[in-house]
């Protein structure tokens, strides 16, 4: 019953808030899909924050979706155990950086009084929702080794078989419960999406990829060197 | 008007649909937690189900003939229930006081039962649940699927299988994704599940069906079952693996290359990005408005 509840229900549940108020704030609020960007009131712990928080945690969730999307190849990556240790590091430096950055953010909220006074308690909800993920899932992969491998054979058919909605809970019921928290956070984070900052996620210029180019003319001399 | 925008302009509308819906949220979460919290593992015939499941039911069947050990229905009418209790609560030592019922069993099955670490409360949820299962008498039944473990596989095979160097026909997941043994090198395998060094010696050819019987293994293995050549391979992969103990501390291994990593990351950062922060008005306002301007003559 309660795999049931906190492995069926609670995603659905997160999607379904994800979706439906996401599409409500953005008809009746578009101007708040935003990031909200505080980068004129300070920019130097910023950059440190920003930079390390974002570019880690864009690979780490990357590797997620591709072992979840691509199972048999990921399966084939990590089939030497070279190639899974080599995986494995690579995961957990960027962790380590990720957990950096966030940490540096959450910091510079809290002591920058500019900043302090323009954060809501949402944002300060999603950053401690973040930290928790973020250790989480440090957690599982320094003492639940190795989670690339067996997560193919556990939580990657059970978010399957969710997409199918023919939830399998049994796959992931047995897993210990810092696994289960990362998991459960996952979703927590996907609900807590449309109320927060996060809304910024959906508002990046990836239509760069496919509008029409645009030819650019300098209309004065280009400055010999 | 809504709870995302920040500050001042905090409205009440919004702040209530989000404690609403969070609240929707953690009544969901607290549900299913005070029902987990509940029942906590009784002595109950139903909790002894549960329990066969998971830790008897990879050598023992009810009913269905003999496995790795004796078939076990009735067996709380076969065998007096203090004995039982005796038994289950510690196999060996019951062995190793000579008594007689265990030393025949052991003769006729030729596999010493582990000793499971049960609890006094799941010993009295196994005898009640056995009790349940007791029926008449023992009909004859044919003996299950015959445990033909040969063990003459061969270990490198069984090593390939094991590191996930070579592939289960049947598409199950490498052993190496939660199991170590000592002889696997530099990182070790998983951790999710248990350390198998020495684990043949413990629990002998019963391993082999563990991955379709025992959970959590059962989930994952029951459609794509190993092999019999497979569990051979494995088999003698296992009764040749040294039973040294003391595996390197991974972990901390781990977490000095993920801090080296992150440093490496930092400096890289730092080199593609090293003029984003010299500007020039911060550079003068920091002279007009330090304590030491009169000192540096900004």
């Amino acid at each position: 019953m309660i795999d049931i509840v906190l492995f069926a229900a609670f995603p659905y549940m997160a999607v379904l808030v994800a979706v439906l108020v996401g599409v409500y704030r953005y008809f009746n609020d578009r101007f708040s899909y935003s990031s909200f960007s505080s980068q004129f009131l300070e920019n130097r712990a910023l950059f440190w924050g920003s930079v390390s928080w974002h570019y880690a945690v864009i690979v780490i969730l990357l590797a997620h979706v591709l072992a979840l999307v691509f199972s048999g190849g990921w399966a084939t990556l990590i089939a030497a155990p070279v190639r899974l240790y080599t995986l494995e590091v690579i995961g957990l430096a960027l962790s380590a950086s990720a957990l950096l950055g966030l940490v540096l953010l959450i910091l510079r909220r809290l002591l920058n009084a500019r900043i302090f006074t323009v954060t809501s308690t949402m944002d300060w909800v999603l950053l401690a929702a973040l930290l928790a993920q973020v250790v989480l899932g440090l957690w599982t992969a320094l003492f639940y080794r190795w989670g690339s491998d067996w997560s193919l054979a556990t939580v990657a058919p059970w978010l399957v078989s969710l997409a199918k909605l023919s939830p399998q809970t049994e796959l992931v019921a047995s897993l210990p419960w810092v696994v289960k928290l990362h998991m459960l956070g996952g979703f927590a984070i996907i609900a807590l999406f449309p109320f927060t900052r996060l809304v910024h996620l959906v508002t990046f210029p990836i239509t760069y990829l496919w509008r029409p180019y645009q030819v650019v003319v300098w209309n004065w001399r280009k400055k010999q060197t | 008007m809504i709870a995302w925008r920040t500050g001042a302009d905090t409205g009440r509308n919004g702040l209530q649909v989000v404690l609403v819906l969070l609240l929707l949220l953690a009544l969901g979460l607290g549900t299913g937690v005070s029902q987990a919290l509940a029942d906590p593992p009784g002595g109950s015939a139903e909790d002894g189900q549960a329990l066969f499941q998971r830790k008897c039911a990879a050598c023992h069947s009810i009913g269905q003939g003999d496995m790795l050990g004796p078939d076990l229905k009735g067996v709380t009418t076969r065998r007096d229930s203090d004995w039982v209790a005796r038994f289950l609560a510690a196999p060996d030592q019951v062995l190793a006081s000579g008594d007689p019922i265990a030393t025949e069993l052991l003769s006729k099955y030729n596999i010493k039962m582990p000793n499971l670490g049960l609890t006094e409360t799941e010993v009295t949820a196994l005898i009640a649940y056995l009790g349940t299962q007791a029926g008449s008498a023992p009909e004859p039944q044919p003996t299950l699927a015959p445990m033909a473990i040969l063990s003459e596989g061969d270990k490198t095979a069984g090593n390939d299988l094991f590191t996930g160097t070579a592939r289960f026909q049947n598409g199950g997941p490498p052993c190496v994704a939660c199991h170590t043994t000592a002889d696997i090198g530099f990182l070790g395998g998983g951790a999710l599940g248990p350390d198998l060094t020495g684990a043949h010696a413990k629990l002998g050819d019963a391993m082999a069906v563990w991955p379709e019987t025992v959970p959590p293994m059962k989930a994952i293995y029951q459609d794509k079952p190993l092999t019999q050549k497979e569990k051979d391979d494995l088999l003698a992969l296992f009764q040749s693996a040294s039973t040294a103990q003391g595996q390197p501390w991974v972990v901390g291994q781990l977490a000095l290359l993920a801090v080296a990593g992150s440093a490496l990351l930092m400096g890289l950062a730092h080199l593609v990005w090293w003029r984003r922060l010299r500007g020039v008005r911060r550079a003068m306002v920091a002279r007009r408005t330090s304590p030491f301007r009169d000192i540096l003559g900004g």
